[in-house]
């Protein structure tokens, strides 16, 4: 019965045009999957290119800066924001700004953040003290972000002098792209550069050059000097209004303090 | 993917396994045809490592009758025909056992396919039961079940070697 059974099957053989349609079946799926591969390698290194520029795209709009935050007080100090509000950039316009800089790592915090411990910083320091002037100055192309980061900045500062018990003149304003533009030819903070305008009003001599290493406060004092002597000469007779013509901006400023 | 070498020893080697598998199991060319090509290109797209040369003869096999398996339940499989009507050459086989091939044929599928594998293959009732992956007591009722009905449908003494042999 086995032999029989063997023999029966024995019978059945695989014809040779089934063995090579077969084999013609694996050369054509042979080449199909290497396609398959080759699509396989391209997508995973698209993806991989696209996800790249996402996250390079992605970056560069993280690093890219919005918003100019310049505070003056004597160290000036500028902040460039992007538009997650989060600071990407600080440089200081003066030896005193670095050394403010140099202790305080300011990059990737909010704006507020950082003003409020560039200002602990520089009141712990003692470039604010009572009577002081704490001056900031914003440029930014969003004018609809504008009026709420003006008012962040005002209570930021704020809340920083009272915290430190420190009576000080706080001006918060926006400035133009130009005046930015100017100002930062000029290595002044925009603040700086306006007041020393102001100053050129009524003394010609008075160069930024000559600006750069005073602080905010003497620069605007000089000013308002000028303008009381201009209003009311005889007040001070002793020098004269040919008298300050002659000298030099430098001489009038006195030292730095 | 294995090797244009791997396959071609392949085919040399199981390819009348998977022919008289697919004669047991499907009852006519054209489905055999299919079957036939897609276990072997299975065994292309297969990265299965093999122990030794029986556990890949074993696994042709469990494919095989899977996909055979497959085809029966396709719904628009093609109509059952003669013997003759399952071979794309004509079959060079005597007639005596062209008729005995036509009996085990005409048995169950399940009883067609332990006669193929306890007789030709030479698998024991273990081996098959892991094969087909059912009990080893199942595998034993369907031999004894398919020997009775060869029995009556070829004459008495045909299985009687056989059946000592199997419950020895």
């Amino acid at each position: 019965m086995k032999n029989q059974i063997k023999e029966a099957f024995d019978s059945i053989k695989v014809e040779d045009a089934l063995i090579e349609a077969t084999q013609k079946r694996m050369r054509e799926t042979r080449k199909r999957k290497a396609t398959k591969s080759s699509k396989k390698i391209i997508v995973p290194i698209v993806s991989l290119a696209l996800v790249g520029f996402l996250i390079f795209g992605s970056l560069k709009m993280y690093a890219k800066e919005t918003a100019f935050i310049d505070i003056d007080v004597n160290p000036s100090v500028e902040l460039k924001v992007n538009a997650f509000d989060r600071v990407v950039g600080a440089y200081a316009y003066n030896k005193d700004g670095q050394s403010v800089l140099k202790e305080l790592d300011v990059e990737n915090k909010t704006y507020t953040e950082a003003v409020k411990e560039l200002i602990r910083r520089m009141t712990d320091q003692g470039y604010i003290g009572n009577n002081g002037l704490v001056s900031i100055t914003l440029q930014t192309n969003n004018k609809k972000k504008q009026n709420s980061q003006l008012n962040d900045l005002k209570d930021s500062v704020s809340k920083v002098l009272t915290e430190k018990k420190v009576k000080a003149t706080e001006e918060v304003y926006s400035v133009g792209h130009d005046t930015k533009v100017h100002s930062h030819k000029e290595k002044v903070s925009p603040a700086k550069y306006l007041a020393i305008q102001e100053l050129q009003k009524y003394d010609s001599q008075a160069t930024i050059d000559e600006c750069r290493g005073h602080s905010l406060s003497d620069i605007k004092n000089q000013t308002i000097q000028h303008h009381k002597d201009k209003n009311d000469p005889h007040e001070n007779k002793e020098f004269g209004d040919e008298t300050v013509e002659k000298h030099t901006f430098e001489e009038q400023l006195g030292e730095r303090h | 993917m294995r090797s244009e070498q791997e396959v071609n020893q392949a085919l040399t080697a199981y390819s009348d396994i998977v022919r008289k598998i697919c004669i047991v199991h499907l009852k006519n060319v054209h489905d055999s045809e299919d079957v036939f090509q897609d276990v072997f290109v299975k065994y292309l797209l297969s990265d299965k490592a093999f122990e030794n040369d029986e556990h890949e003869k074993a696994w042709i096999i469990r494919v095989t009758i899977n996909a055979c398996k497959d085809k029966i339940k396709h719904f628009f499989r093609k109509k059952a025909a003669s013997l003759d009507a399952l071979f794309i050459e004509p079959l060079a086989i005597s007639n005596e056992n062209k008729g005995l091939l036509e009996v085990i044929l005409s048995l169950p599928e399940k009883y067609r396919v332990v006669i193929y594998l306890f007789y030709y293959e030479g698998y024991s009732a273990i081996e098959i039961s892991k094969i087909l992956e059912k009990k080893e007591n199942t595998i034993y009722t369907w031999l004894a079940r398919a020997r009775e009905q060869l029995k009556e449908k070829l004459g008495g003494d045909f299985l009687e070697e056989s059946n000592k042999r199997s419950f020895r």
